[in-house]
């Protein structure tokens, strides 16, 4: 992008933009045009056109002095002259802006004199040409390529005839934005917050700085809404509030992506989820009830309905099968090339290799998942170790681990296909191919025993980022090949070597931000969650009672569901084999 | 026929200079989101660009498509109201 066209561009915003906050600078100048009269009537000295040193104290309109006040706190650096003049200063950059604002042209096409239509702005002269046509001809009597739209301040190639992107003009536009709306929020209140730097060149000094660091506090980040529990709905509300804070389905909802007010599908969850993001972005703070998607959710899945307790995970899996069913863009499509903002924020695929030792012949089988389920044991060092104590502790990444070991299949129950025997000897091995923008993980933590199945007390330690690396197929492979695969079978847990064979597989960072717990046996209990807000804030959430909370305490917590987000999805939101 | 343009010219000049040109284009802006148009509309252009590939088809072809469809999805109710509004900008000149 030449030097050139950059200027070219920042002028046509200038002027497309100037042309919009005319009248709000026309109106200005009237003002101040007023004040110089009534100043010059009362026998004080006169103003020349730029600078403004009256020092009358007008309370309606352009207060100068008041504004310097303003802007520089009775306690802040310098004397009082020092702070009155920085005041001027800025009025007077306010005033000349303006001045520069007043004397634009209205942005009419040079040809047919007309204001409505597209008109374009060339980024190389200043000439505003009508899109259709004028433009054209334009560009055949000079050469000029690039144009603007003074509406959406778009850059337009001619010889594309398209509308062109690029980051270095879009930096420009944004800036210049800034600046703008800067501008007619000081005009229209001159006690406006505002950043000097947009009106142009200012750095605090050290004094400033102390200022500031001594007189402003964090702005404290507004606090999400809570959830009635509607009876028993507390599996429900902790799985909604994990999804309001999931970046990517925020990012589709808050979007506009799915709206309830174009889509015709009878019961739509997707609709349900919009109406709940509707109200839980409001800013009100005060609980609400999700009355639609609890009711729709019951139309979804009969078998869910009721006012009994429920699996929190039983009720995402549905959730997110009959919001595919409601997102998806054709009816029956598979889950591993679906395209809907479902499978592509959760679906994994999970590849399974079951290698035979007669023949050494592998086969690999593909399972699509949505969400990770580890089986929460303890090995059997620790549990030797701590068999008394009721809490017993494993952390995530013991459990990916062991997710991904070598599994010895029992004699007779896998049949080669390679040598067409039951193989005495085959190993099964379980890697992730495909790893999603937002990796859900659930701690099985309830056991099968005698008599029906009971809660296992383990704590699972999180950490706050994972790295998901390790457990790709590829770095599996590579850690199978070389080091001893006997060694890890022996002693059961030994932790494969992290980091192995990363230099040349892809680093698959994910962040924590959503806990689910449960408290209480398996058929009643209570759920709670902590979720990461705006900020990196938490909170935790307990149906409508929402609380601060802190990054120790969510760790800390017994861990049923938990849910990552990758770090750097700008790279990786495509769909990997 | 001159004239008449030169008569739509001033008054225009007029508009821009109270202010009024830029509150009748926000209040035009939000009818029209308010009233479903642009959702509509950009579901008419994903369909467009969908039936033809997304490397086929230029900002160009695209407007030419939907101009006429677009005029027929406003509302009478809207497009009453902005009428009405300019007459009664243009009358208090």
């Amino acid at each position: 992008m030449p030097t050139d066209l950059r200027t070219g561009y920042r002028a046509a915003v200038r002027w497309a933009l100037g042309h919009r906050v005319r009248h709000t600078a026309l109106a200005l100048l009237k003002q101040v045009g007023r004040q110089r009269d009534a100043g010059k009537r009362g026998g004080q000295r006169g103003a020349n056109a730029h600078a403004i040193d009256d020092d009358d104290d007008d309370d309606d309109g352009w207060a100068h002095d008041h504004v310097a006040v303003e802007l520089v706190s009775p306690t802040g650096s310098g004397s009082a002259a020092t702070r009155a003049r920085r005041g001027r200063r800025v009025a007077q950059a306010i005033q000349q802006e303006a001045a520069i604002v007043a004397q634009l042209p209205a942005p009419r096409c040079q040809t047919c004199r007309r204001l409505s239509g597209p008109v374009h702005l060339c980024l190389v002269c200043p000439t505003a040409q009508c899109h259709h046509g004028h433009m054209q001809q334009h560009q055949a009597q000079t050469g000029h390529g690039f144009t603007m739209d003074i509406r959406f301040l778009t850059v337009y190639c001619i010889q594309c005839a398209s509308f062109v992107y690029d980051f270095d003009l879009e930096h420009i536009q944004h800036t210049e934005l800034v600046r703008h709306n800067m501008f007619v929020s000081r005009v229209r209140d001159p006690q406006a917050p505002y950043s000097r730097r947009a009106l142009g060149g200012w750095d605090a000094d050290a004094a400033e700085l102390e200022y500031i660091r001594m007189r402003t506090a964090p702005l404290s980040c507004p606090r999400p809404r809570g959830m009635m529990n509607l009876g028993n709905t507390c599996f429900m509300n902790v799985i909604v509030q994990t999804i309001l804070h999931n970046p990517l389905l925020q990012a589709y909802f808050l979007g506009d992506k799915h709206s309830r007010k174009t889509c015709h599908t009878e019961d739509c969850l997707a609709c349900a989820l919009d109406v709940i993001f509707a109200q839980a972005f409001t800013g009100e703070t005060t609980p609400y009830s999700p009355t639609s998607l609890l009711y729709t959710h019951w139309k979804n899945a009969q078998e869910l309905a009721g006012y009994a307790q429920h699996d929190a995970h039983e009720f995402f899996i549905s959730l997110l099968n009959n919001m595919h069913r409601s997102c998806a863009p054709t009816d029956s499509c598979d889950a591993r090339q679906c395209t809907c903002v479902i499978h592509n924020t959760f679906a994994g695929l999970l590849q399974s290799e079951v290698t035979c030792n007669m023949c050494g012949n592998t086969s690999v089988a593909l399972d699509p998942v949505l969400d990770f389920s580890l089986d929460v044991k303890l090995t059997k060092k620790a549990k030797r170790t701590t068999k008394k104590t009721q809490h017993q502790a494993a952390t995530l990444v013991e459990c990916l681990d062991r997710f991904t070991l070598p599994e010895r299949l029992n004699a007779g129950s896998y049949r080669c296909t390679g040598c067409n025997q039951p193989a005495d000897e085959a190993v099964k091995q379980l890697s992730v191919k495909h790893v999603p923008p937002i990796v859900c993980f659930q701690l099985k933590a309830y056991q099968g025993g005698m008599g029906g199945s009971s809660k296992v007390n383990v704590h699972v330690r999180l950490s706050t980022e994972l790295d998901m690396t390790p457990y790709m197929t590829q770095s599996v492979r590579q850690r199978t090949r070389h080091p001893p695969p006997q060694r890890d079978l022996a002693s059961g847990a030994t932790a494969p070597v992290p980091g192995q064979g990363a230099a040349t597989v892809p680093r698959y960072r994910y962040r924590l931000f959503a806990v689910i717990n449960h408290v209480g046996k398996l058929d009643t209990g209570h759920y709670t969650n902590f979720c990461r807000g705006a900020n990196g804030q938490w909170f935790r959430f307990d149906d409508h009672h929402v609380t601060p909370s802190s990054e120790q305490e969510v760790l800390a917590s017994d861990v049923y569901m938990c849910f990552y987000a990758q770090e750097n999805l700008a790279y990786h939101l495509g769909r990997s084999g | 026929m001159a004239d008449l343009e030169q008569q739509i010219i001033e008054l225009e000049d007029k508009l821009i200079e109270n202010g009024e040109h830029e509150r009748l284009k926000d209040i035009i802006h939000h009818r029209l989101v308010e009233s479903g148009v642009r959702d509509k509309l950009r579901m008419h252009c994903q369909d467009v660009i969908r039936a033809k590939g997304i490397s086929n088809v230029t900002a160009e072809e695209l407007i030419a498509e939907v101009t006429g469809a677009s005029e027929r999805l406003v509302p009478d109710a809207v497009r009453t109201e902005i009428e009405a509004r300019i007459r009664k900008s243009l009358q208090d000149l």
